[in-house]
Parts: C-alpha cells; sequence; structure tokens
C-alpha cells in the first residue's frame, strides 16, 4: 500500500502555505499485456508505477501537480509547483472555486477477486490466446488480419485531504481485445473490436471463453460479408441491440450529465453539453427511458466505491421516465450548483485531475421479451452491434453505423444487412423509445476525456430497445 | 529532479544488465510539463507535472518483451529486466530477430529545443489572457483556452552500442470561441513560447465564432469543400498511423498492399519529417537508436513508403525509417509541402469551407470508410464571401477517395497540434471535391 506518512506530510507541509484546501493521492500500480497478432505473440509488456499527485485551492484557483520521484525534497517541490501555479491563477478569479465538503470518510475498498491473473502462468496466457485464435474458422471468408491482447492491472492508491479524508483504495482489472478483419475477394471486408473488461481475476478469462466467443463473432463476421444486403433507405422502426443502446446512453445520457461541461470547463478539448444547469427535469425522451450510471456493480469494469476525491459512489439515475433527473458531480461542480457531490470524480493514474466521468452507464431494462419487441414490426432493422459511431460536443448530433444487423419484415429477422447508418438527434432517438426489453448487458469501453487526456475504464449497457419511425440511411 | 539513479545514467546501467545473447535498450524519458487551462472568464486548474520513465526493450532470440517502470531506483531497473528475462523465455520464438543500431553520431536537430519554454507561471496566465482578449476583441462572447508547454529529455543506450541523449520542447496554445450559436478554433504552436502568438489564434477563433453566430441546418449531399489547416491535420493522422507498417499488417490500414500505387492526386504529398526544423518534441534517434530521417509516405500521389521499425524493416523486406516504436512504428511529425494555390484562390469558386473537426471514427480501416464530426464554423463561400453558416453537418466519405479527389493546396503549411491531432502536422489549406457530408434526422 502508499505509504500514508507521505500523504500526511504533504498535507501537513501545505499549512500556513494560505491553501484553503490541500489533496494527496499516492499510487502504486503495475501492469501485464500480452498481444498476440496473426498467430504470433507480438510483445508481452510489464509496467510498474508510482508516484504522487497533489491538488490545492488558493484564492479560489486550482492547481495540481504530480511527480514519480516519492522523496520528501520531491514532493515538497510537487506541492511547491501546485501552490505556484494556483497562486498565478488566482489573479483573475471571477467566481472563487469551491469544494463541496462531505463527512470525512477513513475507509478503504477493494475489487474482489478469485484469483489473481498476476500469479497466473504467462503460458497459460499464451496459450488462452492461440486457441481463440485457432478458433477462427476458415472457408470463403478469410480473416488476415487477427487481433488478440489480455491485460491486466493492480492499483493501489490512497487518498487523504484537508477536509479530513483518508480512503484506501485497491483495484484489479482484467481485460480482453478481439479485432478481426474479414474478407472475401468477392464481397470485400468487415471489421469489428470486441473490448472485454471486469474487475475481477483470472476468472473472468475463464468465463468469457474466448475461444467461442471468437469464433462466434467470427461466424457472425462471415454471415454479413456473405448474404448481407444494403438497406433501402427510409423511415422504419429499429430495435437497437444490448451493446448499441449501451453506447446509446453513454454518450447522449452520461456525458452530457457531466456537470464540468455543463459548466463550460472542458469546452476547448471535450466540448459541452445540450443541458443547462437548470434542465433538471426536461425531457429529452419517452417515459420508456430510464438511463442510471452505477459505480458499485460488484465485478464491472467501472467499479469504485469511492471516487478520486474521498466521496462514497452510488448509482445515479440520470433519465427518468424520460425526464433529466440527476448530474455527474465531483466536489467542484456540486458546490457551484448547490447539491451534494455524487461520487463522480475519476482520476486515470496519479498524475490527472480528478474530473467528472461516468463508471457504468446503462439503459434502464423494461419488460419485454426479444420476441414481443419484433412483433408487430412490419419493416425495420435489428442492429445488434456497432462499428463506426461519433456525437458532436454537445452530445445532442449522433451516429451509429451497424456491424451486425438483420432486416426485419413482419416480426420476423430476415437476412443481414450491412452498414445501415441511423444518424439522428438524441431528442428524436429518445422520444422514439416505446419499449424497452427486459435482458440487461453490458460492454466494456475505455472512456476519453479531458486534457492531458484520460481513459477510465467504464461499462456501457443495456437491453434491446426499440424505436419507432426513424430515418435509416445506407453508407 | 532528481532520482535513486542520475536519469542519465540510467541507460548504461540497464544495458549492463545484459547477459550474454541477449539485446537491451534503454530509453529514459523526462518530461516536464505546465499546462494552464481557462474557461468561463477565468483560469479552471493550472497544473505541472515532472515525470521520468524508464523503458527497456528486451530481446533473446525472436522473443521480445517490453516493459517500464517509474521508479529509479537500481532495485526496480534490476526488477524491471529480470521480469522482461523470464517472460520472454516463455514466448514462442519469431522467426526475425534483425540487428540493432550500432553506435551512432546522432545530429541534434536544428531549433528544436527553447531552454525559456517552461515559462514563468505568471507569463503563461499573461499568454492566456491574451488570447482571450484577442477573441473577445474579434467578436467572442467567451473563450476557452488551454496552453501547454513541454520541455523532454531523452536517454537511449543499448547493447549494441547505440548511446544517445536529446532534449527539445513544445508549445502550443488552443482557443476556442463563442458568440450566439456560432464557435470558433485558432492554434498557435512552435517549440519557443516565445514564438506563439495568442493574438492571432484569438483573432481566429474570435472572427469565426461572431461569423457563425446564427448557423442554418445543413443539407446532406457532396460538394467541395477547403479544410482548414486543423481539419486537414486530424485526417492526415489517420493517414500517418495507416501508414505504419504495424497498421498495415495488423488490419488498421487502407495503405496496405499499395506500394508504388497511386493513391492520392498528384498535387498531394505527405512526408514524415523525423528531423523537423522546429518542429514539436523533435529528436534525433528514435527508439531503437537508429536517426530518425525523413521519410516520404505519399510523394505526387504514389505511395512510397512504410513506416518502420528494424523488425518491420526485416520482415517486410523495406528500408529502416527511423520510426521506431518498438511494437508500433509510428510517425514524429507530419508535412504537407504547400500547393500552388492561395489561399484566396480556394476560396474562389462555390465551396463549403470547414474550420474544424473532432471525433474520427472508422467503419472499416481497410477501405478507408469513416466519419467526423464537423465542430465550430463552416461556411459556405461563393467568390470568396462566406455567405451562410451552416450546422449539423457531418463528413461521411472513404480516405481513399477523399485523397484522390484532391484539387489545390495552398501555399504555405501551418503547424497543427491540439487535442485531437496527437502528432504534430505541418499543412496548408486543402480543396477537396465531392465529399459527402451528411446530417442528423
Amino acid at each position: 500500500m502508499p505509504d500514508e506518512d507521505l500523504a500526511k506530510k504533504i498535507l501537513t507541509w501545505a499549512e500556513g502555505q494560505g491553501v484553503s484546501f490541500v489533496e494527496a493521492r499516492i499510487e502504486d500500480a503495475k501492469e501485464e499485456t500480452v498481444l498476440l497478432k496473426n498467430g504470433e505473440v507480438d510483445a508481452v509488456g510489464h509496467s510498474s508505477a508510482h508516484g504522487a499527485g497533489i491538488r490545492v485551492l488558493y484564492g479560489g484557483a486550482l492547481g495540481f501537480s504530480s511527480t514519480n520521484d516519492l522523496r520528501e525534497e520531491s514532493l515538497r517541490d510537487t506541492l511547491r509547483a501546485a501552490i505556484a501555479m494556483a497562486k498565478a491563477a488566482s489573479s483573475r478569479v471571477r467566481n472563487p472555486i469551491k469544494l463541496a465538503k462531505t463527512a470525512a470518510a477513513r475507509t478503504s475498498w477493494a475489487s474482489r477477486f478469485t484469483q489473481d491473473p498476476f500469479e497466473v502462468s504467462l503460458e497459460e496466457k499464451i496459450s488462452t490466446l492461440l486457441e481463440a485464435d485457432r478458433s477462427v474458422p476458415s472457408g470463403d471468408v478469410s480473416f488476415p488480419a487477427r487481433m488478440f491482447s489480455l491485460g491486466f492491472s493492480r492499483k493501489r492508491k490512497l487518498l487523504m485531504n484537508s477536509f479530513g479524508d483518508q480512503v484506501e483504495g485497491d483495484s484489479l482489472r482484467t481485460e480482453g481485445f478481439v479485432f478481426l478483419t474479414a474478407f472475401n475477394p468477392q464481397r470485400g471486408s468487415v471489421q469489428k473490436f470486441d473490448q472485454l473488461g471486469e474487475s475481477r481475476g483470472w476468472e473472468a478469462i475463464k468465463n468469457w471463453d474466448l475461444p467461442s466467443r471468437t469464433n462466434n463473432l467470427a461466424n457472425a463476421l462471415s454471415l454479413n460479408l456473405m448474404k448481407g444486403v444494403e438497406v433501402e433507405p427510409g423511415v422504419m422502426d429499429v430495435i437497437l441491440g444490448s451493446e448499441v443502446s449501451g453506447i446509446v446512453v453513454h454518450e447522449s445520457a452520461g456525458h452530457p450529465a457531466e456537470a464540468d461541461r455543463i459548466m463550460g470547463r472542458e469546452a476547448a478539448q471535450a466540448g459541452e453539453s445540450y443541458l443547462r444547469p437548470d434542465s433538471l427535469g426536461y425531457r429529452v425522451g419517452s417515459e420508456e427511458v430510464n438511463v442510471i450510471d452505477d459505480p458499485t456493480i460488484p465485478g464491472s469494469y467501472g467499479y469504485y466505491l469511492y471516487d478520486d476525491e474521498g466521496v462514497r459512489a452510488r448509482p445515479r439515475l440520470l433519465i427518468k421516465e424520460g425526464r433529466i433527473n440527476e448530474f455527474l458531480h465531483n466536489r467542484e461542480t456540486s458546490a457551484a450548483l448547490g447539491t451534494e457531490p455524487n461520487g463522480a470524480a475519476r482520476a486515470s493514474a496519479f498524475d490527472r485531475e480528478p474530473m467528472v466521468r461516468m463508471a457504468n452507464t446503462y439503459f434502464a431494462p423494461g419488460d419485454r421479451s426479444f420476441d414481443e419487441l419484433l412483433a408487430d414490426i412490419r419493416e425495420g432493422v435489428y442492429i445488434k452491434s456497432f462499428m463506426e459511431w461519433n456525437i458532436d460536443d454537445v452530445r445532442w448530433n449522433e451516429r451509429y453505423v451497424g456491424l451486425e444487423a438483420f432486416r426485419i419484415v413482419n416480426g420476423e429477422l430476415r437476412e443481414p444487412v450491412r452498414s445501415p447508418v441511423l444518424e439522428i438527434t438524441t431528442g428524436k432517438l429518445f422520444s422514439s423509445v416505446d419499449a424497452v426489453g427486459k435482458e440487461l448487458n453490458f460492454t466494456a469501453a475505455t472512456c476519453g476525456k479531458g486534457e492531458p487526456e484520460q481513459g477510465v475504464p467504464v461499462w456501457t449497457g443495456g437491453p434491446e430497445v426499440r424505436l419507432r419511425g426513424v430515418r435509416v440511411s445506407k453508407r | 529532479m532528481r532520482m535513486s539513479l542520475d536519469l542519465s545514467e540510467v541507460p548504461g546501467f540497464a544495458v549492463n544488465l545484459a547477459l550474454p545473447g541477449e539485446d537491451l535498450i534503454c530509453l529514459v524519458t523526462h518530461s516536464k510539463r505546465k499546462m494552464v487551462r481557462y474557461a468561463r472568464d477565468q483560469f479552471t486548474v493550472s497544473q505541472f507535472w515532472n515525470e521520468a520513465e524508464v523503458s527497456i526493450l528486451y530481446r533473446k532470440g525472436g522473443a521480445v518483451a517490453v516493459g517500464s517502470t517509474l521508479n529509479l531506483s537500481k532495485d526496480a531497473v534490476q526488477n524491471a529486466v529480470n521480469a522482461l528475462r523470464k517472460s520472454a523465455g516463455a514466448i514462442p520464438k519469431r522467426p526475425l530477430a534483425p540487428s540493432l543500431p550500432p553506435k551512432t553520431a546522432y545530429v541534434p536537430v536544428e531549433d528544436a529545443y527553447d531552454q525559456n519554454c517552461l515559462a514563468d507561471d505568471d507569463m503563461m496566465a499573461g499568454l492566456v489572457l491574451e488570447g482571450d482578449e484577442a477573441a473577445k476583441k474579434s467578436g467572442a462572447d467567451r473563450t476557452a483556452v488551454v496552453l501547454n508547454a513541454e520541455e523532454v529529455e531523452w536517454f537511449l543506450s543499448s547493447t549494441t552500442g547505440a548511446s544517445g541523449a536529446a532534449k527539445s520542447t513544445s508549445a502550443h496554445m488552443v482557443i476556442r470561441a463563442f458568440k450566439e450559436s456560432g464557435s470558433g478554433q485558432g492554434i498557435t504552436a512552435s517549440p519557443y513560447m516565445s514564438k506563439l502568438d495568442p493574438r492571432g489564434a484569438g483573432n481566429k477563433a474570435g472572427e469565426l465564432a461572431f461569423d457563425s453566430k446564427q448557423p442554418e441546418k445543413g443539407e446532406e449531399g457532396r460538394y467541395n469543400v477547403v479544410l482548414d489547416p486543423s481539419v486537414f491535420a486530424n485526417l492526415l493522422n489517420a493517414v500517418g498511423f495507416a501508414a505504419s507498417a504495424y497498421a498495415v499488417e495488423a488490419g488498421f490500414s487502407f495503405l496496405e498492399g499499395k506500394l508504388g500505387h497511386d493513391v492520392a492526386s498528384r498535387t498531394f504529398s505527405l512526408y514524415d519529417e523525423g528531423r523537423q526544423k522546429a518542429g514539436l518534441l523533435v529528436r534525433p534517434f528514435d527508439d531503437e537508436g537508429f536517426p530518425t530521417s525523413r521519410t516520404a509516405i505519399i510523394e505526387k500521389g504514389t505511395i512510397k513508403n512504410y513506416l518502420t521499425n528494424s523488425y518491420f524493416s526485416a520482415k517486410m523486406g523495406l528500408p529502416d525509417t527511423g520510426n521506431a516504436g518498438w511494437i508500433e512504428p509510428r510517425p514524429w511529425n507530419l508535412y504537407v509541402p504547400g500547393g500552388d494555390s492561395s489561399e484566396q484562390d480556394l476560396f474562389s469558386d462555390h465551396v463549403i469551407y470547414i474550420t474544424n473537426n473532432w471525433y474520427t471514427r472508422f467503419q472499416n480501416y481497410v477501405t478507408g470508410d469513416f466519419s467526423t464530426i464537423l465542430r465550430d464554423a463552416v461556411f459556405e463561400i461563393r467568390e470568396g464571401k462566406r455567405v451562410k453558416a451552416i450546422k449539423g453537418l457531418r463528413m461521411s466519405d472513404s480516405l481513399i477517395r477523399m485523397l484522390s479527389s484532391i484539387a489545390a493546396l495552398s501555399s504555405k503549411p501551418h503547424l497543427i497540434k491540439w487535442w485531437e491531432v496527437e502528432t504534430p502536422t505541418s499543412t496548408p489549406f486543402v480543396l477537396i471535391r465531392d465529399v459527402h457530408l451528411t446530417v442528423a434526422e
């Protein structure tokens, strides 16, 4: 575990320096990655990291500094640098930054796992990837480019601040990645990423069953490549698969609910939001739309119990029955908007400032079976998975291009469809939801935000979701 | 910053841990970086990083393991080497183990280092305020600004005798300005903090925001477009990535199988300038210790080279271009030479002027099918005049088709570096025919 005495010293050194708040985060981390490309082990990577990040509030301005040299002399320099940066910025303070205080937390949390992946032999990890690679079928469709990776990370972190919080976190994550290119000389190519991630140990790899998962993916790509037809553009009903409904709520419900965007802090990079500070209660979709972000789901990729400001995590109901219900907050945004922080501050490493982030964002399930969703669709498309997607920087104008997709005719799934395009606004999409499936599934993703960039692990999730009367076009 | 080991001594210490028959490269990267961010008419956060990382490549026969540590103690470096040695022993050998470079006399890159780049905190705050003020004088209501300053030094040694040290700097500022429903962005970048032009970047951002304050919804169609250097630089980053031999082999490249073939208009050339004078964070050696150099990726429309390291050079039978990346070769600085047109010439016809973009994503890397969101000001231009600001558009096309449809380039490249342009890129304005723009329902 990181050295508690060092964190205490940093807080002590800050006394009498004119700062109204100081926070010290010290981390020890290690990672292992195994990469297999086209049947060959490309490389094995190991990394270890330790360091400290110090954040201060001086004269209403925030300063942050970090170092990987944990000797006292260096930490004193790091604290001085954070104060000096904040001091220079304090010359231009219109609305002094405040940080909301919560009841002091003195606690610890940890990911639960059965088998430590760092204790599993490298031979077994390589064997797992080779078996997955061998599961790719041969036939009319070849797979000239095949990439697989496994990754494991363990991060022990200690946070102490002048509010009296002292939180130790111990997170273990296991990650997998598959990227396949399917090719046929007459039909061209299709490609698909498959990302997996959980806050569990080696047992996650066993559960994933990479060989059968890879075989299923390869067969799905082959079917789409060889049998897929172009969609006839027009207005129709659409069923979004779990992977798609998950990315939809991540992009157009989770990101716009980040209060730092709403307040304009990220405008030069990740952008702003279609929501405003007074948007709570705003109707953005039908009553079928309920969206939750929950860091506390055991084993989830975005799992944590206390955030990187020491605030206890809890589920956040972002959209309730179609109306904006809650924003994601850190201490700064909650103070500015007069509410309580809700545990959404995350830092990707010791050398990054905590900022407002999602954890595991999902479209809350309804009560329909997939057959019930299909039943009264006369003409439509089922978009099971996607490849290309993007959304504008206020999170309103978005696009999802289907990968695995099928035509729906008179309540039945028909032939595969290649690259159907759903290019739509957030309001139109959420307003078009008329029924929601009951089977909730999650997909792992790495969410990017901030400058310097901070990629954090998240789950996106949802059930199958039906949209009525939306425009579908072809690529 | 003092570490357990003096930084310059770490590579030699690590390399001396190699046993007979083992190849080892050690690269130490020491970065000092400051960033000042501004929005809502005040500084939102000011940051300083001081970090040194030890990276080690271990190779025995055809087995490769790579590692890194932020702990610079002798024990940590020894442990890292031991872990890599153990891992490499478990890896099936690849048939290729190409030679690493011998002792090489590296020629320093000109104008790469500014000893004053990590400016005084008050001076950095002042530059940000200067940019903000310029944007507002040009018509903006508000801005968001970020100013980056970075100084990096590298120390490298290998068991084959390569040994080098270098340091260089980077400063860049991005100003995003807003006026009603309009917005615009300006960028200034240089290895020298004193050569940044916050006023020029602010003026551009403010003017674009003002002129786009009341945009109308765009219509889907194929248009002749002029891409601002910011936009083309973002797309060229995707081309640079696709030119990596790694991307070619892994299915991430639309340039696969096209060496020697025409992939772009003859008016277009693209180079990786490994030693770009006055480039950002330029250095004279790559991660393997091979000298960096100028590499033609596309020359007069024909693809000339993939970017390689020693492994891909040997495997593909291509020249080593000095672009290691131990696992993945990558471009250093992308450069597009200026064309024959003035910037005014490009706007003389009926075109759509796209000033910024973000969120570029591919449906298929092999075919180059992608889309990207048009961000900030977009204008319909007729005979050089901005007749209308447009909103809600997305570029949905193929990079292969777009490169082949380049009609003209302006004469002066502009250096671009920002959040959506990771590899510094110098490019002029470009006119591309029949680009597909789409809109959301």
